[in-house]
């Protein structure tokens, strides 16, 4: 008997019998219902949300000017931009950067409060953008779909943890994820919009209690060359290799009164601004007067743990300006190399230097930029890993 | 607008067709999912999914091939996106009064688990429901060069498992 016959039987003999379900007539014509409703719904948000954005991006392309500088003109002081790549958009002022639950399928359903794996979900209302170096858990934890769930698109987080946010994060089509799709669902109330602007996905989760902020940020977006906190969409801090600013070297301490701290994703097809923040003031010289009194050269680097042809997926540009409120024409520019296993040190148009805790620490201080792994003299300095 | 068309449907002749084709489908449902349950979600979707073309598709009476069509094509969407070709083996589905050796229904069912899921479709579509290259093609929307690169390495992953020793064991 060949293999393919024996098959056949095999899988004849093992199938069991269907068990009767008479209602099955019923619950597929439900479905199909459902999915015109939905189907017809999405229709027309989409509609909206295209002539939403439109309005901005015709703005931008006009003749060839700029975007409105976010530091000209009244700005309202409940909301603040937020940036990543080229698009910006108004996010609640109050509400903090912060990262999604890392498994949010692995909480335990029954008592998502309490379980271990819950520590990590924000716990108010919160902003994130991408995170181009954290680590994923290669581990998944199925559990079956009940009656009412909320659409896949909504993720697998527990109805009990959501807090409302904004997100921008990468466009993956490609990866084919229900909880990546662009559209507008509704839960109990809830609202979620995603919506994609060439390689940006922009995601919002509005609780009841303020239903219309999906609008309210799908019709803030605009595009830019330069963020509201001074970074570019696009650095050659980002290549694959080591690069060298050109211009002027870091400045004296005195001559700055703001850095703009900008991460840039280095990954291959996917590079690009992520997180960027501002550092102002007395800690913006401090960290200036830390970055000229570190020894020359680079390091700490670890080259026994190297991998050939490889150098790092992320790094840092740090934007040196003389008006806290500049975003443009900086003093002068340095990149910070800090995630591999050599090149590691900030590097200036004069030359590199060594990272130190009083030069590294303070970029990962907070979100949206934190080191989530490195080698272990990195972390050292620049740690504590994943801050929030 | 929602939910009116519903009553301008053929009801009771997809009914009909539900309730006579409903357990073969679910048969060869079940053999992709390995699931009761999975298996009748698999099933609903893929009717719920071609209801709308009753009118249209079953004047011909292909409405079948096209429910199976939608089936696996769903099933391989489906499951790349939601369980990324993940899924537990070690507690199989429950039945009473296996019609095979427990043993054996284990065997092919973990060995049926670790096929990536186009691989478990192309044997399913070829092996159980008899379909040739060419209609497991047109079924899968995809070659025929494809079906047999995927069945042959179905048939030598399987050759690997205790499945296709069997016979030859006993």
């Amino acid at each position: 008997m060949s293999d393919e016959k024996h098959l056949r039987d095999l899988l004849s003999e093992v199938v069991p019998e269907a068990p009767p379900n008479p209602s099955r007539a019923a619950a597929a014509r439900a479905y199909a219902a459902a999915r015109r409703r939905r189907r017809i719904a999405i229709g027309a948000t989409t509609a909206a949300v295209v002539t939403a954005l439109a309005l901005p991006f015709a703005l931008a392309d006009r003749g060839g000017e700029q975007a409105e500088s976010p530091t000209t003109g009244p700005e309202d002081p409940a909301w603040r931009w937020v940036s990543y790549r080229d698009v910006e958009v108004k996010a609640p002022a109050a509400w903090n950067f912060d990262y999604e639950a890392l498994r949010p399928d692995c909480i335990d359903r029954r008592t998502p409060r309490h379980d271990p794996w819950a520590k990590d979900v924000p716990r108010a209302p919160y902003v994130m953008v991408g995170v181009p170096n954290r680590p994923v858990l290669l581990i998944g934890c199925l559990h079956d779909p009940a009656p009412g769930d909320p659409d896949p698109a909504f993720g697998d987080l527990p109805f009990t943890l959501w807090q409302p946010f904004v997100k921008l994060d990468e466009a993956r089509p490609d990866l084919g994820y229900p909880d990546r799709n662009d559209g507008q669902w509704q839960y109990r109330d809830w609202r979620l919009t995603r919506a994609t602007i060439d390689q940006v996905q922009i995601t919002v989760l509005a609780s009841p209690e303020d239903p219309s902020l999906g609008g309210s940020v799908l019709d803030s977006v605009r595009r830019v060359e330069t963020t509201s906190l001074g970074c570019e969409p696009g650095s050659p801090v980002q290549a694959q290799r080591f690069a060298k600013p050109s211009g002027s070297p870091v400045p004296a301490a005195d001559q700055v009164a703001s850095v703009a701290v900008c991460e840039y994703s280095r990954r291959q097809g996917h590079a690009g601004l992520e997180g960027s923040r501002r550092i102002s003031g007395e800690a913006a010289r401090d960290l200036v007067k830390a970055i000229n009194a570190a020894p020359a050269g680079g390091g700490p680097d670890d080259p026994d743990n190297c991998v050939d042809d490889r150098y790092g997926d992320s790094a840092i540009a740090l934007r040196f300006f003389a008006n806290p409120e500049q975003t443009s024409t900086p003093l002068a520019e340095a990149y910070v190399y800090y995630d591999w296993c050599f090149g590691n040190g900030i590097i200036d148009a004069h030359g590199k230097r060594h990272l130190t805790k009083a030069n590294c620490a303070p970029l990962f201080a907070a979100p949206p930029i934190s080191l989530w792994s490195g080698q272990r003299r990195i972390v050292a300095f620049c740690g504590p890993l994943g801050a929030r | 607008v929602s939910g009116v068309v519903v009553t301008e449907q053929p009801v009771a002749s997809f009914d009909e067709f539900v309730a006579s084709r409903g357990a073969a489908l679910w048969r060869s449902a079940w053999l992709l999912t390995g699931d009761n349950q999975l298996a009748e979600d698999l099933v609903q979707t893929a009717l719920g999914k071609s209801w709308s073309a009753w009118d249209r598709v079953s004047a011909n009476g292909s409405f079948e091939a096209y429910v199976r069509r939608v089936m696996y094509t769903t099933y391989v969407a489906w499951w790349r996106r939601r369980w990324n070709g993940e899924r537990p083996t070690a507690d199989l589905p429950e039945r009473p009064d296996p019609p095979a050796p427990q043993e054996l229904r284990h065997d092919l069912v973990r060995a049926l688990a670790t096929l990536p899921k186009g691989q478990r479709a192309a044997v399913v579509l070829r092996y159980f429901e008899d379909l040739s290259e060419r209609q497991t093609a047109e079924v899968l929307g995809c070659s025929i060069g494809t079906v047999k690169s995927q069945t042959a390495r179905a048939l030598a992953a399987l050759r690997a498992s205790s499945v296709l020793r069997f016979e030859e064991e006993s």
